[in-house]
C-alpha cells in the first residue's frame, strides 16, 4: 500500500502531463489543417450526382420440408437474375409445419409468402393475416382463365372475393388400376366405367384369387388413413357416386345438409363399408393407409384399383436407378384411368399464399413478393413476370422432376412436360382424370373449425366415427340406422363448433 | 450461516436456472395461458376466461374416450411391468453361466428412444409386412395376414408392448438393487424352519420389496399417464380413437386444433395428477428409506 500523498503528486503530475501533451497535439493538428487547405488549389463549383445504391428487398419463402433442395435451387435461380431481392427459404418443417407458421403469424413474423394448404389458409385469411394480391396486382387474375374450374376457388380469399396467390401445386385423387390384374382376371383391359361395375370387376379379381395367387385377395383399395386423405376418400367416393350438383355437405349457410338416409355422403360411407363387409373386396387395413403404405401396397399388387395422389403413380412406376429393374413389383402394370361413375374426383392443391408483411414494409417490398410468387407458382422469362410470353418455370420443373401436376391448362401442351410423364404414365389420361377434380375444400367454402371436426391431419370428430362403421364396430356392415345416427352426431357437433367460432 | 446459504444459492445456481427455465416457468405460463381463450384460429377472440378451459375440455367429444384410453393403457401396462420387472430381476439376480450377459442385455431397450422402439413395433405388426403375421401363419394360428392395428386390443397391445419394451429397464434395475440388498441370512434362517419357495418369497422377497414395488407403482404409472410417442409413431390415436390417449389429444388442441388455452387446460390437469402421485413417489422412498433403516 501506498501512502496518500504520494498517490496525490503522482495524479498532479500525470494531469499535467497530459494536458500539455494534448495543448501540443491540438495546436499541431490545427496547424497541420490550415497548411493544407492553404496549400490546395481552389477546385470550381461541380454539379455532382447521387447514385443510390439499394440494398436487395429481403422476402423469407416459407416451404415445409420436401425437395428442400429443389427449392433452395430455384430461390438461387431467382437470386441470381434478381439482384435487387433477395429471397430468404424458411424451413418450417413437415409434421409441424401447420403449427411453425401460426406460432410465426402469432409473433408477427410470418414468412412473406408460404407453402399452404385450405384448412392453414382459411385460419389467416379469417385473422385478417394475409395479404390478397389482386389488391394492387389486379393482373393476377388473368391465371384463372388458365385453371381448371375445380381449383380456381382455392385461390379466392372467401372474406374479400379477391385472388390471394397462386398454385404451388394442384393435383388431385386420381382413380388407378392395375391393368394385370384386370387381364389376368378375364376382365380385358379395360377400367370400370360406373361404380357397380368396379365392384362387380373386384368381385371377378377376387373370385379369381383363390386359384391365381397372383391377384389379390383384397382388389379394392381406399386411401382412408393419415395425413388428410380419410376426406379424400370419402369425398371422391362421394362424387362418384352422385351426379348431383355441389355444395353436397354444407349449404350456403353453412348449415349441414348431408343428414338423411340417402345424402350423398350417406351413400359414400356405405358404399366403403359394403365392400369391406358385404363384398370382401377390401380390408379394414385401409384406414391405416398413409401416402408411404399406400405406394408399397399398389406398388406390391395388394390392390387392383385404389384412388390416391396422382403422383404417387411416379415412385410405383419407376426403375431403381442401382440395380436398372423395376421399382416395384407391379411397376410399370398400374395405369391412371377417368374415375368411374361420374368421373369426379376429389381435388388437392397447396398455395402461395402472401402474409400480411408482404404488404406491410411497402411498395418495393410488395414487388418483390408478387415477382417471387410469379417465378414460383407463375409464367416468367428469365424469372422475370410475363404473362402473355412467359412459361411457368418452377411449376414445370416440379413437374418434371418431381411428377408434381398442375392446375394450368396449357401446360398440359407444353411436349417437354408430356414427354417427362410418359416414363410412369399416360399424360393425356391424367390430365382427362384431372380435368374433372372438385375442390372439396370448398364445399361451399372454407371454415376455421372445418379441421377440428373431420380431423384433416389427425383425431378430429368425424375421422374416427368413419374409421368406427368401416372397422365393423356397430355392425359388419353398419346398419342405415347407425349410419345416419352418425351423420347426425356430425351435424350437431358441425353446428356447435361453428357456433364456437361465432358463426 | 448467511455465508453458507449465499454459497449454496451460487453453487446451486447452474442447476436452478435452467429448471427455472424451462421447467417452472413453462409449467407456470401454461397455468397462466389456460386460463385464457387463446386460439391461434381466432386471434382477436383472446381474453380471460378463468376455468372456462377446464370446463370446456371436459365436454369435449374426446375427453371421456381419451380418459378411458389412459387408463385401460395403465391398467394393462402397468400390472404387466411390475410382474415382468419383477420376474427379471429375481432371474438376473442369481450366479449362473452368462448373468452378466443377461443384465446387459435387460439394460439394452433403455437406449433406445421411444419413437425409434414404436416404428420398430409398427413394422412388426404390419398388416402386409409384420413380422407377427408371418409367424403367426407358419404356426398355423391365422390363416391369412390380419391387419392387427385396425383392432382395438392388438392397436392397444401394439402400443403397451413398445412401451414395456423401453419402460421395463428401469424397474427392473430397482428390483434388482433391492432384491441384492436382502440379507442372506433370511433365506438360510427361513430354510432352517423349513419354508419354501413360495413361502420364502411371501415373507422375505415381497416383504423386502414391497416399498421398491410402490416405487414402481408410481413410477410407471407416472410414465403411463405422459405416453405420447408410441402412439403417435404406431396408430396415431387409432383404430377409430380407441388408443387416443389424453396426451394426444393434448398434442393435437396444442399442435394441429392450434388451441393453446385447451391445450394448457388439458396439460395442467395431467401435471396435477402428476404431482399427486410425486408425491405419493416420495412417500414411498421414505418409506424404503425406514426399511433399509430398520
Amino acid at each position: 500500500m501506498s501512502s496518500g500523498k504520494s498517490e496525490t503528486s503522482s495524479d498532479v503530475s500525470r494531469r499535467k502531463f497530459l494536458k500539455v501533451g494534448a495543448g501540443v497535439v491540438a495546436v499541431a493538428a490545427a496547424g497541420a489543417a490550415g497548411y493544407y487547405l492553404m496549400s490546395q488549389p481552389p477546385t470550381p463549383p461541380t454539379t455532382t450526382t447521387t447514385t443510390e445504391v439499394l440494398t436487395p428487398e429481403e422476402i423469407e419463402w416459407g416451404i415445409w420440408s420436401w425437395g428442400v433442395e429443389l427449392v433452395q435451387d430455384n430461390a438461387r435461380i431467382f437470386n441470381e437474375a434478381n439482384p435487387d431481392v433477395h429471397v430468404k427459404i424458411g424451413d418450417y418443417g413437415l409434421d409441424t409445419y401447420g403449427s411453425g407458421v401460426a406460432t410465426a403469424y402469432a409473433g408477427g413474423k410470418p414468412p412473406d409468402m408460404h407453402y399452404s394448404t385450405p384448412d392453414i389458409t382459411i385460419t389467416y385469411q379469417n385473422a385478417k393475416n394475409t395479404y390478397d394480391m389482386e389488391t394492387d396486382y389486379p393482373e393476377i387474375k388473368q391465371y384463372n382463365d388458365d385453371i381448371y374450374p375445380g381449383y380456381q376457388s382455392g385461390l379466392v380469399n372467401p372474406y374479400t372475393g379477391k385472388m390471394c396467390g397462386l398454385f404451388y401445386y394442384s393435383g388431385g385423387q386420381t382413380f388407378c388400376y392395375n391393368k394385370r390384374h384386370l387381364e389376368a382376371a378375364g376382365i380385358g383391359d379395360q377400367p370400370p366405367k360406373t361404380m357397380d361395375e368396379l365392384r362387380d370387376q373386384a368381385k371377378k379379381i377376387k373370385a379369381k384369387s383363390a386359384s391365381d395367387k397372383t391377384l389379390p385377395e383384397f382388389p379394392l383399395g381406399y386411401f382412408a388413413g393419415s395425413w388428410g386423405f380419410t376426406e379424400c376418400a370419402v369425398y371422391t367416393t362421394l362424387l362418384t357416386l352422385t351426379d348431383e350438383k355441389p355444395p353436397f355437405l354444407f349449404d350456403e349457410d353453412l348449415k349441414p345438409k348431408f343428414d338423411y338416409k340417402g345424402s350423398p355422403l350417406f351413400n359414400a360411407i356405405k358404399f366403403i363399408g359394403d365392400t369391406i363387409w358385404i363384398d370382401k373386396t377390401s380390408t379394414t387395413a385401409v384406414t391405416q393407409y398413409d401416402e408411404a403404405t399406400t405406394v408399397k401396397v399398389m406398388g406390391s399388387g395388394k390392390h387392383s384399383y385404389i384412388w390416391m395422389p396422382d403422383y404417387e403413380l411416379a415412385f410405383i412406376n419407376a426403375t431403381d436407378s442401382k440395380t436398372g429393374k423395376p421399382a416395384t413389383d407391379e411397376a410399370y402394370n398400374i395405369k391412371f384411368a377417368v374415375s368411374p361413375g361420374s368421373g369426379r374426383i376429389a381435388s388437392i392443391y397447396r398455395t402461395y399464399l402472401p402474409s400480411h408483411t408482404a404488404n406491410d414494409s411497402g411498395a418495393r417490398h410488395r414487388d418483390a413478393v408478387w415477382r417471387l410468387m410469379q417465378f414460383t407458382g407463375g409464367k416468367t422469362t428469365n424469372t422475370k413476370p410475363d404473362f402473355a410470353n412467359g412459361k411457368y418455370q418452377v411449376v414445370k420443373r416440379l413437374a418434371m422432376q418431381a411428377g408434381l401436376a398442375f392446375p394450368y391448362i396449357s401446360m398440359w401442351d407444353d411436349q417437354e412436360i408430356l414427354d417427362s410423364m410418359k416414363a410412369w404414365c399416360d399424360p393425356l389420361a391424367r390430365k382427362d382424370a384431372l380435368a374433372l377434380a372438385y375442390d372439396f375444400f370448398n364445399d361451399p367454402k372454407m371454415t376455421t373449425w372445418w379441421d377440428p371436426w373431420f380431423g384433416y391431419w389427425l383425431g378430429g370428430f368425424v375421422r374416427p366415427k368413419l374409421h368406427s362403421i368401416w372397422l365393423g364396430e356397430h355392425g359388419k356392415p353398419a346398419s342405415d340406422d347407425y349410419i345416419l345416427q352418425t351423420l347426425n352426431d356430425m351435424a350437431a357437433e358441425w353446428t356447435k363448433m361453428k357456433q364456437a367460432a361465432g358463426g | 450461516m448467511k455465508g453458507d446459504l449465499k454459497d449454496t444459492l451460487i453453487g446451486l445456481l447452474p442447476a436452478l436456472i435452467p429448471l427455472f427455465l424451462f421447467g417452472f416457468y413453462p409449467l407456470g405460463y401454461a397455468a397462466y395461458v389456460s386460463l385464457f381463450r387463446y386460439n391461434l384460429k381466432y386471434p382477436t377472440q383472446y381474453g380471460f376466461i378463468g376455468g372456462k378451459n377446464y370446463v370446456d375440455v371436459t365436454q369435449m367429444y374426446y375427453f371421456i374416450g381419451s380418459l378411458t384410453s389412459s387408463v385401460i393403457f395403465a391398467v394393462v401396462a402397468i400390472p404387466i411391468i411390475l410382474f415382468a420387472s419383477l420376474a427379471l430381476a429375481m432371474l438376473a439376480a442369481r450366479e449362473f453361466r452368462g448373468s452378466g450377459f443377461l443384465q446387459w442385455l435387460i439394460l439394452v431397450p433403455w437406449g433406445i428412444p421411444y419413437v425409434v422402439a414404436g416404428l420398430d413395433w409398427k413394422w412388426l405388426f404390419d398388416s402386409n409386412y409384420g413380422l407377427i403375421n408371418d409367424i403367426l401363419l407358419k404356426l398355423g394360428v391365422i390363416e391369412s395376414y390380419q391387419p392387427w392395428l385396425t383392432m382395438p386390443w392388438p392397436a392397444m397391445f401394439a402400443i403397451v408392448i413398445s412401451f414395456i419394451w423401453v419402460t421395463l429397464p428401469l424397474p427392473t434395475l430397482l428390483f434388482l438393487a433391492g432384491i441384492q440388498s436382502i440379507p442372506q441370512e433370511l433365506y438360510e434362517a427361513s430354510r432352517v424352519d423349513g419354508a419354501g419357495a413360495l413361502a420364502r418369497f411371501r415373507a422375505i422377497t415381497f416383504t423386502w420389496l414391497k416399498p421398491i414395488f410402490l416405487i414402481v407403482v408410481i413410477l410407471t404409472t407416472l410414465s403411463s399417464i405422459q405416453v405420447f410417442d408410441p402412439i403417435y409413431v404406431i396408430t396415431q390415436g387409432g383404430p377409430a380413437d380407441f388408443t387416443a390417449m389424453i396426451t394426444f389429444y393434448t398434442f393435437l388442441e396444442m399442435f394441429n386444433f392450434l388451441d393453446f388455452g385447451h391445450a394448457s387446460a388439458l396439460a395442467f390437469m395431467i401435471f396435477i395428477v402428476s404431482v399427486l402421485l410425486i408425491f405419493a413417489y416420495f412417500y414411498a422412498l421414505r418409506m424404503g428409506r425406514l426399511r433399509l433403516r430398520a
